[in-house]
């Protein structure tokens, strides 16, 4: 055996590399953009003999398209506005506002900031409750305080949820099974706890040891406090989750905690309550950038080469006529290569409008199983929901907003996933990438 | 001129065979397949701009950046390679049993790597038929293809 075949310096220098590159991806994505974008100059050479770039669709679709967005948006205003009014002073107003992302980890791991389609100056004059139905997510950021000290008032405002480390706790009430209330406060959990909050502060600590019920729904407590931030009562704040050893049949409680009736990776909008009814400040649009697209022969198929005016942002949703087709990844060259939803395994938030029009839109969050051609199985984490719909785009990052169509979706009871029917296109097609200005993005 | 067609061609490679899988042919792992050219056949000085080119070519077809393509293909090359030495690479069965180690090992790879760097692709599913089709047609499609430019270039010249 050689020494060079034995030990072969390139080759584990090369692996090193590979290492370091995703340790520091951010430092050397210059050098894979350019590499890849240099890749996809021959297709992009080839794309010349194909024919012009067509739009797959028609008038009919485009008015049945409108109209389920208009379904949309009207079924889940209802839904998410018009519980918690009757919880709220008459005077404030609800505003829906879209979650461009869900970031940060917070208690039991999960995301505990949101991201809102709307910058500090357009809800300077709301409330800073923020809800969806009658469930208290979390309260609205402040530009220029606390963690949004760095925060100017034209950038997309931040909520922070109920979970996050630096937000406030409320005072709740549970029902004990003798009738009673159990008062409490209700604050985040650590990251690594079973729950996203937990309780403190009992008022009767031995009552609270002896709780053993989960599911129970906790809510906020009124408190007296004539300023902005006074808490409504009534407003949902999860269902308890008891934490303890089981001895002999019974639990040893050492934690009471609340389980979210969110995930936050699974909310497309949320609600804020201004001040002043009627006016509604216009929502942060990303820009539409015209590109072509053309189908890419990868062995999983459905792949596409982007080529657009300008440098492509990563990430970005390519749509055509409001149908989203994938998400880029940006190349060299103002070219981008998009994978379609069907041939995507990262996570997606969707948002399903059931055909039940009694049944209100549904936030989902999950990944592609598997799939073929274009029909994906989407694992949704958290508890299965039976019924047949649309299903659009949740909260995937400012460039690829809530409410774009992707696709049909029927439940498959057997597995438990959901069966999604995308649109099944063929040929170079004219698209548009989703571009949001880098103010717009967050900080 | 030879890194220059390398560069060209590998990547075109990957979209090529899914050409001819769209057409009809079977699909064929070209992934596992320059697995195992790097691993049995080519010079160990050429190795790091053989992969890169092989990992630019899978990251254009597969949802993973290039460094996790580095990896993928990379790994089998360094487990296989001191093989080399020990079995005859030019017999049928070895180079066989190696690419089906190699197709095994890629989408499990793809797999692992994925979960831990947050990349998560299609390409992790194992496919058992995708895996017969490569021990059995890989070697047979390797014998012209290491004959030909820009694979012959890169062949280890014994002496």
């Amino acid at each position: 055996m050689t020494t060079r075949n034995a030990f072969p310096v390139g080759l584990y220098a090369t692996l090193l590399l590979a290492l370091c590159w995703l340790l520091l991806p951010e430092v050397l994505r210059p050098v894979e953009r350019f590499l890849l974008g240099v890749a996809c100059l021959p297709q992009r050479a080839l794309s010349v003999l194909s024919a012009a770039p067509a739009y797959a669709v028609g008038r009919e679709q485009r008015a049945r398209l409108q109209q389920l967005e208009a379904d949309l948006r009207a079924r889940s205003t209802a839904d998410d506005v018009e519980p918690a009014r009757a919880l709220l002073p008459t005077a404030l107003d609800g505003m829906v506002c879209a979650v461009f992302r869900a970031s940060r980890r917070g208690g039991g791991g999960l995301p505990c900031e949101l991201l809102l389609d709307r910058t500090y100056q357009d809800l300077a004059g709301c409330a800073d409750l923020v809800t969806c139905g009658d469930v208290l997510l979390g309260f609205l950021a402040r530009p220029g305080l606390g963690v949004a000290v760095d925060d100017l008032p034209t950038d997309p405002a931040r909520v922070l949820l109920l979970n996050h480390p630096e937000g406030r706790q409320v005072a709740a009430s549970l029902p004990l099974p003798s009738g009673t209330m159990l008062r409490c406060v209700v604050g985040p959990a650590s990251v690594l706890d079973p729950a996203a909050l937990r309780t403190t502060l009992h008022d009767d600590p031995y009552r609270a040891a002896e709780f053993a019920e989960s599911g129970v729904p906790l809510r906020t407590l009124a408190l007296d406090a004539p300023w902005i931030g006074a808490m409504p009562s009534g407003l949902l704040l999860g269902t308890s989750r008891v934490w303890g050893y089981d001895i002999g049949g019974e639990t040893l409680t050492i934690g009471l905690f609340v389980e979210p009736v969110h995930d936050p990776r699974a909310l497309p909008q949320v609600v804020v309550w201004q001040s002043v009814p009627g006016s509604v400040p216009p929502r942060l649009q990303p820009d539409r950038i015209p590109a072509s697209a053309e189908p890419l022969p990868d062995q999983s198929g459905g792949r596409w080469l982007v080529q657009g005016r300008g440098s492509l942002p990563d990430g970005a949703a390519v749509v055509q006529e409001g149908v989203c087709l994938g998400t880029l990844r940006s190349v060299a060259f103002g070219q981008g290569l998009c994978t379609p939803f069907a041939a995507s395994r990262h996570p997606w938030s969707l948002w399903l409008l059931p055909d039940d029009p009694a049944v209100p839109p549904i936030g989902l969050y999950g990944e592609v199983a598997y799939a073929s051609g274009a029909t994906a199985w989407f694992r949704a984490r958290g508890a299965f929901h039976a019924g047949s719909g649309f299903v659009f785009t949740g909260s995937n990052g400012a460039d690829c907003p809530p409410g774009l169509l992707l696709g049909r979706a029927e439940p498959d009871l057997e597995r438990k996933l959901w069966r999604i029917t995308v649109p099944a296109l063929h040929g170079s097609q004219r698209v548009e990438v989703l571009s949001t200005p880098s103010s717009a993005r967050g900080r | 001129m030879r890194w220059l067609l390398w560069f060209v061609l590998a990547p075109q490679a990957f979209l090529l065979a899914g050409l001819a899988a769209s057409l009809g042919t079977p699909l064929l792992d070209c992934g596992a397949l320059l697995c195992v050219f790097c691993a049995l056949f080519a010079d160990v000085r050429l190795l790091p701009g053989l992969l890169l080119g092989a990992a630019v070519g899978r990251a254009m077809v597969d949802e993973a950046s290039i460094p996790v393509q580095l990896l993928v293909i990379g790994v089998p090359i360094a487990v296989l390679l001191p093989m080399r030495s020990i079995f005859d690479r030019h017999h049928f069965w070895w180079q066989a049993l190696a690419a089906s180690l190699c197709s095994v090992a890629v989408p499990k790879l793809a797999g692992l790597c994925g979960s831990w760097f947050d990349q998560p692709s299609a390409s992790s599913q194992l496919d058992l038929h995708n895996v017969l089709l490569t021990t059995f047609v890989g070697p047979i499609l390797l014998w012209p293809l290491r004959r030909l430019p820009p694979l012959r270039s890169f062949t280890e010249q014994l002496p």
